[in-house]
């Protein structure tokens, strides 16, 4: 029979030293078992998700562009196209905005896709979903997100109506995934997808206006495709087919790619310090044991043990609560990855396929739970397997040195008006000052990470606020076509409730610049100078002025164009013909790069800002602005009130907030570990001398009350230090996430009461730190205390 | 008989702050091989530094140690505890065993640190070591529960372990009964019968009753380091 071979008794002396501490040392597998599953979690997910978004991008097989063409076209222009040299696929759909109305009445948003043959989608494919696939003549799909929005099922009648005046009634045979757009419950929108047939059986006309293209071309740089693009737009115009713009995307990176990667950096970073924090715990354990096991060493010595077999006692314990750390988590860790990256594929609309994760993900897991614990033991178990034997068991004169104190520190105690009680309690706070001052990191940094936490939250909500103040509107309607400014204001101004409408004009632009191959597509608001509908926080130069030709820029805008300067003249290509202006200023927008020009001359509108008499009557005249829509003839594509538009924001935000909030507590867990760990050793190390205090007169309450005194100094220090710290960890998240989600840092805004409300969980946490250890002394009996080795 | 320990020209000061403190005078020791030696001298006498430097815990600050032939004094600290492991066995005042070890594991222990028995005998060798000192029934005890003198026989047994031919032993009984110090020392006579050196500080005078030689120290000295018994009786 097979029999496990025996360990030696140095295996069995590492072991037991744990077993002997196996509070302190489950402390430390926990904490090593939480940052190795936090840093697992994280990598999982960002490997899986990584690959998978891209794969599941790839797979739908994108277009390297797309040219959106002046005039509808026929297929013959298609068929061209597919034969031009440079171009290997090229495929076109119908795309049309409108309104769809569920069963209830319900009214949303409609981005309605014309598809020529659902059975020959080369290019930006469809996933197939639940139900019937293709749909038939009288059917359509719901893009399998937007089901929820709509808040519809298989199988229920919807009424669709478009820009055109289309309308139609359509059963939903199915679902698609289209991994293509945006999640429909974040845009509010619902992605609907019919057949040619059916839409021309509602009345629409085939009228394609937009080209997607794959290349040829294997060098498929973003500057390489912007060549070809531009070559085969010039070969259009040349064929007599003019396009009003081309879009390039990044080629073979989802739209999503790089926001994921910002928001995974970031908890890259906590995860790293969490395993940091974690670290420091091996640090101090080993420190604490090293120091009580000082003449067990010298022992060792006199029996033949050399430096390395001390070494290898201490760091086979370490990679013991390592091993036992990283089975604790390598599993959860990847069963959880899987779980969080459902959700986040979820919200980036992509299907998640083989979860497998790269070998380097174990790698890191298994640096950070065995090679990080052993690099930060190495520097007590060197010192103690190096020190000399006549040291660790002679001992001349060590306590004294130990004792030493620093010339602040000897003024200090000098001071008369300490009672000696305290002078001791603040002596054995920095007796063993490394200890100190590294439990204090770990303290001040969680403290630090759940300042940071809250502060980024004030700055989110600064922002949002900021933003509800830039609108001065309690409602925006976007119409599907545009109308007569006058016949907008008639129609709505007259409704009771409605104080003010403004109409203006919103487009897509693009800056006319030489040095822009293929110029980014821009948002071209046209309203009046004298508005009052929007209030934009002026970073640069001036807005609109009425006697002028003048532009006024966002700063995403002045991100994409930064040698732009004011006074320059800008020209601007939008609505079919490009436009000179210049520039007057440049002002924050959230969301969206946008350009404002002046809307004197403008007669038509396709938007309107609303401000109501009363705010909170906002749904009510939600309703009657759809019933006079629906007598005047205008087409809404969709009606956002103030909160709506806020919320949006709001929400991501507030998922930002959680997701830093989990992080911060799995930090404070580790640091609560630390102080935990920190304090009860320094308790017990002062077992005898504690026990000396008794035998002199001290009352265990009187040890109780020093011991937590010290814990009350520690928090103190500790959140001193979490003060100043938070204030460069909160600059820098707010403006790293501000950065990445908005191109423009969130402003740096310290939550007030935070700084406040830390100070009592720090310092209950390091006085319920003290306390268990504490009482456990206090139940020692005098005799115990003095013989403790 | 040969010199097992030969000291020549040893002293020993500490340096403390402002001046220096003279443990040790100049002296010359000669152990033989196979003798039982008693190092006698009170609290404060240098004695304990004597043993220490012929184990070579402390280093001398002039002079030589040679022990079984080998010049300690310019050993490095690595080689010195390999060397110590494998001829010198030790004995603490204070026991020093190892507490999270079985009585069993404490002396296989420095077999497992010197390698110089096979890994699948050691444990045979601790047995046998153990039933030597007549503790076989606590070889799976914690030394937390052995009695003062259980725990004393556990070290010397410990100190058996590599069969290393000399046992220094600093103050064995300066932590037991009478009874118990007079079964310890009986112990070391037999050992010492069994061939191996032994060397024992102490400031009782009962440990003349068992050494073939005393050598007393006093203030740092040696004022006396010849035979003081002849079978039972005292010259």
């Amino acid at each position: 029979m097979f029999k496990l071979p025996r360990p030696d008794t140095i295996w069995l002396k590492s072991w037991r030293d744990l077993w002997s501490q196996r509070g302190r040392s489950l402390l430390v597998i926990l904490s090593i078992a939480v940052s190795t599953f936090t840093l697992g979690v994280i990598l999982n997910t960002y490997s899986i998700l990584s690959r998978e978004m891209n794969e599941s991008f790839m797979r739908a097989n994108p277009a390297a562009l797309t040219i959106n063409m002046a005039e509808p076209f026929e297929n013959r222009l298609l068929e061209a196209v597919k034969k031009h040299p440079e171009v290997k696929m090229a495929d076109t759909r119908m795309l049309v905005s409108g309104q769809i109305q569920n069963v209830r009445g319900d009214k949303f948003p409609l981005l309605l896709f014309v598809i020529r043959d659902f059975d020959d989608i080369q290019m930006d494919k469809l996933n197939p979903g639940e139900g019937s696939w293709p749909p038939l003549a009288g059917q359509l799909l719901v893009e399998q997100q937007a089901l929820t929005v709509l808040k519809g099922a298989i199988g229920e009648l919807v009424q669709l109506s478009d820009t055109k005046g289309v309308k139609g009634r359509l059963e939903i045979v199915g679902t698609t995934h289209d991994v293509m757009q945006a999640q429909a419950d974040w845009e509010k929108v619902v992605y609907a997808y019919v057949s040619l047939e059916t839409y021309i059986n509602m009345g629409g006309v085939a009228h394609f206006e937009q080209l997607k293209l794959s290349l040829r071309e294997t060098n498929l740089s973003h500057s390489n495709v912007e060549n070809r693009a531009l070559a085969i737009g010039g070969w259009l115009n040349s064929e007599g087919f003019q396009y009003r713009n081309i879009v390039v995307p990044e080629p073979g990176k989802h739209p999503h790619a790089n926001i994921t990667n910002g928001m995974f950096m970031i908890q890259k970073v906590f995860a790293s310090l969490v395993c940091l924090l974690s670290a420091v715990l091996v640090f101090n354990l080993n420190s604490a044991i090293l120091h009580k096991h000082k003449i067990q060493i010298g022992i060792m010595k006199t029996l033949g043990a050399q430096p390395n077999d001390i070494r290898k006692i201490y760091y086979r314990a370490v990679l013991t609560l390592g091993v036992v750390g990283m089975l604790l988590s390598v599993v959860p860790s990847y069963w959880v990855a899987k779980y969080y990256a459902d959700i986040l594929a979820t919200m980036m609309n992509i299907d998640i396929l083989d979860y497998r994760v790269p070998y380097w993900v174990t790698l890191i897991q298994l640096i950070s739970g065995l090679i990080i614990p052993l690099l930060a033991a190495s520097i007590p178990i060197y010192q103690a397997a190096k020190k000399d034997i006549r040291e660790t068991l002679l001992e001349f004169g060590a306590s004294d040195l130990e004792m030493k104190e620093s010339w602040i520190q000897r003024q200090f105690f000098a001071l008369s008006i300490l009672p000696s009680a305290t002078r001791l309690v603040l002596r054995n706070v920095f007796r063993r000052k490394a200890r100190f001052f590294l439990s204090c990191a770990v303290v001040s940094i969680g403290g630090a990470v759940l300042i940071s936490s809250y502060n980024l939250s004030k700055s989110m909500h600064e922002v949002v606020e900021s933003v509800r103040s830039s609108k001065q509107w309690d409602l925006a309607l976007r119409f599907t076509n545009g109308y007569a400014s006058q016949e907008i204001i008639d129609s709505f101004g007259g409704i009771e409730g409605i104080k003010s409408v403004e109409t203006f004009m919103q487009s897509s632009a693009v800056i006319i610049d030489s040095k822009k191959i293929i110029p980014a597509t821009l948002s071209l608001i046209e309203l009046s100078p004298y508005s009052n509908s929007l209030r934009l926080t002026q970073l640069k130069g001036e807005w609109l002025n009425p006697e002028s030709n003048g532009i006024v820029i966002s700063q995403l805008v002045a991100e994409q164009y930064p040698l732009l300067t004011i006074g320059n003249t800008v020209t601007v290509k939008y609505r079919g013909s490009a436009k000179d202006f210049v520039l007057q200023g440049v002002v924050e927008v959230i969301g969206v790069a946008t350009m404002f020009i002046n809307a004197s001359d403008v007669k038509q509108a396709n938007a309107v800002y609303v401000k109501a008499e009363n705010p909170e009557d906002s749904a009510e005249l939600k309703k009657q602005m759809e019933i006079v829509a629906g007598q005047t003839g205008i087409h809404i594509f969709q009606i956002t009130t103030i909160d709506a538009a806020v919320d949006v924001i709001d929400g991501h935000f507030n998922i930002i907030f959680s997701l830093m909030m989990l992080l911060t507590l799995i930090i404070f867990f580790i640091s609560g570990s630390g102080i935990i760990l920190a304090i009860s050793t320094n308790i017990t190390e002062r077992t005898r001398e504690l026990g000396v205090l008794r035998a002199i007169g001290a009352s265990s309450q009187h040890l109780v009350g020093m011991l937590v005194t010290e814990g009350v100094a520690m928090a103190l220090f500790s959140w001193s230090v979490a003060c100043l710290l938070c204030l460069p960890i909160s600059y820098l998240i707010a403006h790293f996430l501000g950065i990445l989600l908005f191109q423009s840092p969130f402003p740096l805004v310290l939550d007030g009461p935070i700084f406040i409300t830390s100070l009592p969980i720090i310092i209950v946490l390091c006085i319920g730190s003290a306390i268990i250890p504490a009482q456990m002394l206090s139940r020692q009996s005098v005799r115990e205390a003095l013989i403790y080795e | 008989m040969n010199n097992i320990i030969n000291l020549q020209g040893i002293s020993k000061t500490y340096k403390s702050e402002s001046r220096l403190i003279s443990v040790l005078k100049p002296m010359d020791l000669t152990i033989q091989s196979g003798e039982f030696v008693s190092i006698f001298g009170k609290s404060g006498s240098g004695k304990s530094t004597l043993l220490n430097i012929m184990s070579g815990i402390d280093s001398c600050s002039s002079g030589r140690v040679i022990v079984n032939s080998t010049d300690i004094s310019h050993l490095k600290a690595g080689a010195l505890d390999a060397w110590r492991g494998r001829n010198i066995g030790l004995v603490f005042q204070f026991f020093q065993l190892i507490p999270t070890l079985t009585v069993l594991e404490n002396i296989m222990l420095p077999m497992d640190f010197c390698k110089t028995i096979a890994a699948k005998q050691r444990r045979t060798r601790a047995r046998a070591l153990l039933g030597k000192v007549g503790l076989v029934d606590k070889e799976n005890k914690f030394p937390a529960i052995l009695s003062g003198g259980e725990k004393q026989r556990v070290a010397i047994a410990r100190s058996l372990a590599n069969d290393a031919p000399i046992i220094l032993a600093d103050e064995p009984t300066g932590n037991l009964d009478s009874k118990t110090a007079m079964r310890i020392f009986a112990l070391f006579e037999e050992l010492n019968r069994q061939g191996k050196t032994v060397i024992i500080v102490s400031h009782d005078p009962c440990t003349r009753d068992y050494a073939q030689r005393t050598v007393t120290i006093t203030d740092g000295e040696i004022v006396s380091a010849l035979p003081v018994r002849e079978g039972n009786s005292y010259v």
